[in-house]
């Protein structure tokens, strides 16, 4: 079966009734738990996974994929609109989406994404079934040396993602990076900087530091002052739902970007989505003829990350179909779905369960177009939901927020980090430190260290084990450019100032 | 305009430099106090802490050594807090929203939710003739529908509380 | 006045309904009349979640109420662990427990408010998940034999990647170094395991110690060869894997899957839920699940099942005290 055939196959599969109804159902909920503040994709399929054990293995699939995708979309919408990223992969979303809804383009920002997560998905998923089980092998490539160099030297290249002095970004990572080593390391099983208490044992969880950081620290800014709320827009016309032909041509070289990055980044272990949308933002910032205008509201910061993280999340398909391997929390869930209805993951299911394989791909199409379809005639019911009095709408989202937040651990202590957090994210916005690198650390700490050490045990303390790889090496030959050539560009920019003002004197 | 009180950045973000030092000094030797080195084919889980902690003073220095480049440095002078009625709405806010969900594994997500909505909406309406049956109308429909939608319906874990024999 | 008039009806109200409920006693001839939750200390995902639906769902079938299962990870799966022993002994919290979450965490974790398995009530245990050993298909090792012998011969230089140092697979490899005299280097790959099995697929160990579910579509499709399964009999999951019970090197550390409750079961609650268990563990869909799923059926109730927890117990000191000594 070549992969046409499969894919004919496969859509003859995802298009019956019930498997269609499945997708539908998935993108929906999925979009509705998305936009739930702190309920992201992996606390969706979680939810999810019990249900599907009742329904046919490939529905169940299926479903799980349209909730993944929805998730991953609905966690933007918040982003977007009120600057509370959904889940961790919309980080960087909120940073220029937030901006843009700020000069009344929510609307146009919304298409932009839902088009741009459609965009991404849908040319990952035809890269997936044309090459699965090439790009296979180059997961196995990835040891420890190579995952170190390559969060290590991605911690380098994004400290300073959005912008400012490098003292207010270095401080908010380094806080990020200790948060990510209290509770129970991961390599030896140490407890640390626990202060006794068992909540902290488990560690500080992304989910509550980011929408406290993010989400709460803006609806204290939101209580505070009443002049900040009154900015929003009163009432969006059609017009602005839609984006203007400048923007959409300004959409298409970043989403591409984007996507190309994703894949690369959903292919290895590890939080692919949020690193990817992280990394496309960089490579806006470098690449796009308007990374200057990123972070004050460029439609290109928006675009190229929305693009990737779906990339990313549907190029993970991969080491899952062919090696059958989980490199995500989401895959494990599916893995976890499969063995349960007595279905083997690995090489051979493509032999084995034909009807999951490519069911499972045609069903990324389906979930795909099902959700832009879903989500373009929403953007107008979402941009609307700005216009609910402030008095209702904080309340509101409080409540939403520690539904999200509790119910991923069942804990309460998650809500005191949620407040914690949302107190430091209002304390670093008054006094210009930036958010972003400490999502960053928190997020890389923990795999730095893993790495680092893996590294160690399996060389039995050899450090030479950090370069010997020729992956490594160029990993680091990478930052090393990415460092030297954002040097050389300041200096320049930094020259050009000073010709402009000689001139103007 | 809102009350407000202005205070400098530098200051204030000197301060924050001071606090990010003395963290780093005590996360530090907690680490080589408690924490256990290895060897080197055994790495133990001190050593990355150990860099996070020199990582940390090495930042919180460079926030110390920050300086103003005059007038058209991008980073503004002051900041502003909020004060009088303001402040004080901003801390009623805050200790409902504890509250609410410390009574949460007590009361139910509902009933919390819609207690916790109700006082919020309260303190956050300007409408000096707010009608405290039309905001309680409003909290218990919110609440009654999240628990529906996303506890009945998605199956989002939350606590019922002691009355949840008495709830649908 | 009238405030105060209302204020105290609803008192009377409130006491009328107390006297409506039902006695402690007369509840627990009842059991049950509500909801079950059992909680699984894992996260979803993985070999403990499926196991556990399948017991509630059978449990929900003898028993005519609900179970729900609920998710309670975290901290080596002691934060889930010590809700259950710790919730109220009405029969309405039960859970799950293994063998590391029963009787190795209490060792190496202080603070638990379980010591010993008289800590707890042990109902029944669910089944066994034994390690195995594979190496890459292109390996030169043909046999486990001939894997012990190079590791004898040179020591320390055989690597086997492991989901985390003191994990189960950890354990079982000590063990064999402890009992034969070779030194294998375990190499930990925290991860969910699908790290571990990476590094052997990638070449950068000589082989991998984990369980079967996750491996089994490597060994289908060849990539992967198995040369040992660290249990007693045979393993109906790889029947061509060598049990180590058949080797000089009997001691094995298979992942057991246990349901506790907390102590001070009224004995009406106990005996029924014992009985249910029993006839779900002794049911052929019970079994078949466990023989498709790579699980061992051994079943244990009540007391027996007490019996092998402090056998554990033991035997983890041992094995601990020799890592400590073998340093």
């Amino acid at each position: 079966m070549n992969s046409l055939q499969g894919l004919l196959y496969g859509l003859s599969i995802a298009a019956t009734p019930s498997n269609l109804l499945a997708a539908f159902v998935g993108a929906f909920a999925g979009t509705a738990i998305g936009v739930l503040p702190g309920l992201g994709p992996v606390a969706g399929v979680a939810l999810i996974l019990p249900l599907t054990f009742s329904l046919d293995p490939t529905a169940g699939l299926i479903m799980m994929a349209g909730i993944f995708y929805g998730s991953m979309y609905g966690g933007s919408t918040t982003a977007i609109l009120l600057n509370i990223p959904g889940e961790s992969a919309s980080v960087v979303t909120a940073i220029d989406g937030y901006q843009l809804a700020k000069k009344g383009r929510a609307g146009a920002t919304l298409t932009i994404v839902a088009v741009g997560s459609f965009v991404g998905g849908t040319l990952a998923v035809i890269g997936v079934m044309m090459f699965s089980s090439l790009l296979a092998k180059v997961a196995i490539l990835f040891g420890p040396a190579e995952f170190f160099a390559l969060t290590a030297g991605g911690l380098i290249v994004m400290s300073r993602i959005s912008g400012g002095t490098l003292a207010s970004a270095l401080l908010p990572m380094t806080l990020g990076l200790m948060l990510g080593t209290i509770g129970q390391e991961a390599v030896t099983g140490e407890t640390r900087f626990t202060f006794g208490l068992p909540d902290l044992a488990e560690g500080v969880s992304l989910v509550p530091v980011v929408v406290g950081l993010y989400g709460f620290a803006e609806l204290m800014l939101l209580v505070e002052d009443r002049a900040h709320a009154a900015n929003r827009p009163e009432s969006v016309k059609m017009r602005d739902l839609l984006p203007t032909r400048t923007e959409w041509k300004r959409a298409v070289p970043s989403w591409l970007r984007g996507t190309f990055l994703g894949f690369l980044f959903g292919l290895v272990p590890g939080p692919a989505a949020t690193l990817a949308s992280f990394a496309s933002y960089r490579l806006e910032k470098a690449a796009s003829k308007h990374g200057s205008e990123i972070g004050s509201g460029a439609i290109e910061g928006v675009a190229g990350p929305e693009a990737a993280n779906n990339s990313a999340a549907t190029a993970s398909l991969v080491p899952l179909l062919a090696l059958g391997i989980p490199f995500t929390p989401i895959a494990a869930l599916m893995i976890s779905a499969m063995l349960v209805q007595g279905i083997q993951p690995g090489p051979l299911l493509i032999t084995q369960h034909p009807e999951i394989f490519w069911g499972l791909i045609a069903s990324a199409y389906i979930g795909n177009v099902m959700l832009l379809a879903l989500n373009i005639p929403m953007v107008g019911v979402w941009v609307s939901l700005l216009r609910i009095p402030h008095y209702l709408f904080i309340p509101l989202l409080l409540v939403l927020s520690v539904i999200g937040t509790y119910s991923v651990r069942n804990s309460i202590f998650d809500v005191w980090v949620l407040l914690a957090a949302g107190i430091v994210g209002y304390a670093f916005n008054k006094m210009k430190f930036q958010l972003a690198p400490l999502v960053v650390g928190l997020i890389l700490g923990p795999n730095i260290e893993k790495h680092f050490r893996e590294a160690l045990f399996l060389s039995q303390g050899d450090p030479w084990i950090y370069v010997e790889s020729p992956i490594a090496v160029g990993v680091w030959l990478l930052v090393a450019a990415i460092l030297i050539a954002g040097f050389i560009a300041r200096r320049r920019a930094a020259f050009a100032d000073a010709m402009a003002q000689e001139s103007s004197l | 305009m809102t009350p407000a009180r202005s205070f400098g950045l530098p200051p204030a973000r000197r301060f924050t430099g001071l606090l990010a030092l003395l963290l780093a000094g005590t996360y530090g030797f907690d680490t080589w106090q408690t924490l256990s080195f290895g060897r080197w084919h055994k790495p133990g889980a001190a050593i990355f802490p150990i860099a996070v902690a020199a990582l940390m003073a090495l930042s919180a220095i460079s926030v110390l050594l920050e300086r103003r480049s005059g007038p058209d440095d991008p980073m503004p002078a002051t900041f502003a807090l909020p004060a009088g009625a303001d402040l004080r709405r901003l801390l009623l806010v805050l200790a409902a929203f504890a509250v609410y969900f410390v009574a949460m594994p007590y009361l139910g997500n509902m009933i919390a939710s819609a207690l916790f909505l109700l006082a919020s909406m309260w303190l956050l309406s300007d409408d000096p003739n707010r009608s405290i049956v039309r905001l309680a109308i409003t909290a218990v429909v919110i609440a009654v529908t999240f628990e529906v939608f996303f506890v009945r319906l998605l199956k989002v874990q939350m606590p019922a509380g002691v009355f949840k024999q008495w709830l649908f | 006045m009238r405030f105060q008039l209302n204020f105290r009806r609803m008192a009377w109200v409130s006491l009328a309904l107390l006297a409506v409920a039902p006695p402690q006693a007369r509840a627990a001839d009842e059991w049950p009349t509500r909801d079950i939750t059992f909680y699984v200390p894992y996260a979803p995902g993985g070999s403990t979640d499926p196991i556990s639906r399948k017991y509630s769902e059978l449990l929900e079938k003898q028993l005519k109420v609900k179970v729900i299962v609920e998710n309670k990870p975290g901290a080596s799966a002691t934060i889930g662990t010590g809700a259950v022993i710790r919730a109220q002994p009405d029969g309405y919290t039960i859970g799950l427990g293994s063998t590391s979450s029963l009787a190795y965490q209490p060792l190496e974790m202080k603070g638990l408010v379980w010591k010993s398995a008289s800590d707890y009530q042990s109902i029944v245990k669910l089944s066994d998940l034994p390690a195995i050993l594979a190496v890459p298909a292109d390996a030169r090792w043909k046999t486990f034999e001939e894997f012990v012998a190079e590791a004898k011969e040179k020591p320390r230089k055989l690597k086997v990647s492991v989901s985390g140092l003191r994990s189960a697979n950890d354990i079982n490899i000590q063990q064999l170094n402890k009992l034969s005299g070779a030194r294998i280097v375990t190499v930990p790959f925290t991860g969910g395991g699908g790290e571990s099995t990476l590094a052997a697929l990638g070449g950068r160990v000589d082989g991998t110690c984990g369980y079967a579910p996750g491996m089994k579509g490597q060994i289908d499709a060849g990539k992967l060869r198995v040369l040992a399964v660290f249990q007693q009999g045979k393993y109906d999951l790889i029947p061509d894997a060598k049990p180590i019970g058949e080797t000089p090197w009997k001691e094995t550390f298979p992942v057991g899957y246990y349901v506790i409750a907390p102590n001070g079961l009224p004995k009406p609650v106990l005996d029924k839920l014992m009985a249910a268990s029993k006839t779900i563990v002794e049911s052929d869909e019970f079994k078949s699940f466990l023989k498709a799923n790579g699980y061992t059926w051994d079943p244990k109730l009540g007391d027996d099942m007490k019996k092998e927890l402090e056998a554990y117990d033991g035997k983890f000191r041992a094995i601990l005290k020799f890592l400590d000594d073998d340093k």
